[in-house]
């Protein structure tokens, strides 16, 4: 029998893996996909759906018939336990039956839980807070948005406050784009005099992103991710709350704590939070039955691998904490990408409020990350298949990311912030000074973000589908 | 960058070339650290 290799998840790391093994264990190997819902997202593109400028379906497609024609076998469902030694995953079909599927190979690319309980009264399902994680959260807040609008154009005066939920979220890039395309969108309406925008953001300064802020050398100048953002939300007159951590949301009101300030409140009439993110609640068994979870993952849930995960402070993080190979250390046949796996630390500086909340920006795992995870995990399970020792690694501290931060849809009138970052967590060792290569690094405002958000819409939905050509598109 | 740059075309088209190309060359690994 063939070695079985089961990817759990069919986001950016896993659907990756999954394509790049295709190929190169074919013949080798079987490749199981589990993943529910039989949907892949783009979810770079959920803001648009978020404001109405996209429809849902254009940001997402079937997996099953991409998987049909790679030979890979597809199980709609959702993992439940792993049992380590005995090789097997439980899998929750939408039937509610329980399927048991050997493996010799594991990948958990489960992606993120959002974690909504941990902010009391946060989210669509708390009729609060709209969220732009999901496509189903994204065309919630665009029916949310839509009713403010109609507010706006009818000359009421509203608050839409935009950013994240919770003193230790993460992916607040995705929070700024929905923001500044909100901003975009209500002056297309010619409605925006009527509304005002709060950015509410954990950061510990503006532009900080969860990667420790960016840098860029323009023509031997230094510019910085911080001042482009406060120039930018200056510019379209949002208002700004840095540093602050939500600590509970009521129908029209949201409490915070704030970095330096006393505990205050902010009314809002709109508000599109992200949550906090934690590991998708997978139970890990020995061959006894022994629960294994807490050996295999962090207290956030996230599956620990090849990581240093020694406590440390901001000033002794190093760019040998981050995984290379993304392997358990104590499972040589199972992987955790993207999302799923446990960083070793953040990479911002977090901060304390006066109470003693910590307030810290966590390690987001974008698209372009998660996808080389995925790949480089795809390399390093058809090295074990083949006989061989992992050769394939990709730590985050010698990772580039590219982020476009779309200010506005439109070709011709919106707008984005292209940002380049090589590394994404700062390694010192390698690059004294600033942690990255600031020869590679840039940064830069103007329409030919808008153009290449949508040009990276459209390519990557074409590679996702393993359309002709698609490993000529690096992830 | 002052905001008549971030929309006069023939520059906007220009850093579309610069960003794209540099933005595929790295994640090729041709510039830059080697990953995977």
């Amino acid at each position: 029998m063939r070695p079985q290799v089961v990817i759990l998840g069919a986001g950016f790391a896993g659907h990756t893996a999954a394509l790049h093994l295709s190929h190169l264990v074919k013949g080798l190997a079987d490749v199981t996909v589990v993943a529910p819902r039989n949907r892949f997202t783009w979810f770079p593109s959920l803001i648009w759906v978020g404001i109405g400028a996209m429809r849902e379906e254009e940001v997402v497609f079937s997996l099953a018939p991409v998987y049909e024609r790679l030979g890979i076998a597809y199980v709609d469902g959702r993992a439940t336990t792993v049992n380590l030694d005995a090789q097997t995953v439980t899998v929750q079909t939408p039937t509610a039956e329980n399927r048991a599927i050997r493996y010799d190979f594991l990948l958990n690319a489960t992606g993120p839980y959002l974690n909504f309980e941990a902010t009391p009264g946060l989210g669509p399902s708390a009729g609060t807070t709209a969220s732009v994680c999901s496509v189903e959260h994204a065309v919630d807040a665009r029916k949310k948005y839509l009713e403010i609008v109609k507010d706006l154009k009818s000359g009421k005066h509203r608050r839409l406050v935009v950013g994240v939920g919770h003193a230790t979220a993460t992916c607040e890039g995705a929070a700024f784009e929905y923001l500044m395309n909100v901003d975009a969108d209500l002056r297309a309406r010619g409605v925006r005099d009527n509304a005002e925008l709060v950015w509410l953001s954990n950061e510990p300064e503006p532009g900080d992103f969860g990667v420790d802020g960016i840098e860029a050398r323009k023509r031997g100048i230094l510019v910085t991710g911080a001042g482009m953002v406060r120039m930018l939300l200056d510019e379209a007159s949002v208002r700004q709350i840095i540093g602050a951590g939500v600590t509970a949301v009521a129908s029209g009101e949201i409490s915070y704590e704030q970095i330096g300030e006393d505990p205050a409140t902010l009314a809002y009439d709109f508000a599109m939070l992200i949550p906090q993110f934690r590991g998708i609640p997978l139970q890990y068994v020995g061959g006894d039955g022994t629960d294994m979870t807490a050996k295999m993952t962090m207290p956030n849930g996230f599956m620990r691998v090849d990581a240093d995960y020694t406590p440390k402070t901001y000033d002794r993080y190093a760019g040998s904490d981050w995984p290379a190979l993304y392997r358990s250390p104590h499972y040589a046949n199972v992987y955790a990408a993207g999302i799923a796996f446990a960083p070793p630390h953040p990479m911002s500086k977090g901060k304390k409020t006066a109470s003693g909340m910590s307030v810290i920006a966590m390690a987001p795992r974008t698209g372009m990350a998660s996808g080389i995870m995925g790949r480089t995990v795809a390399y390093n399970i058809a090295d074990q298949v083949a006989g061989r020792e992992p050769s394939h690694r990709a730590p985050m501290s010698a990772m580039p990311a590219a982020c476009i931060a779309s200010m506005g849809k439109s070709i011709w009138t919106g707008s984005a912030a292209s940002i380049i970052m090589v590394p994404v967590a700062r390694d010192y060792a390698t690059y004294p000074g600033y942690g990255r290569d600031l020869r590679l690094c840039d940064l830069d405002v103007g329409r030919s973000g808008a153009w290449t958000k949508r040009l990276l819409h459209s390519a990557f939905m074409w590679k996702l589908q393993a359309k002709p050509g698609w490993r000529m598109i690096p992830e | 960058m002052g905001r008549f740059w971030r929309g006069f075309l023939p520059f906007q088209l220009w850093r579309f070339l610069v960003i794209n190309t540099k933005m595929y060359l790295i994640a090729k690994g041709v510039i830059g650290p080697r990953h995977t």
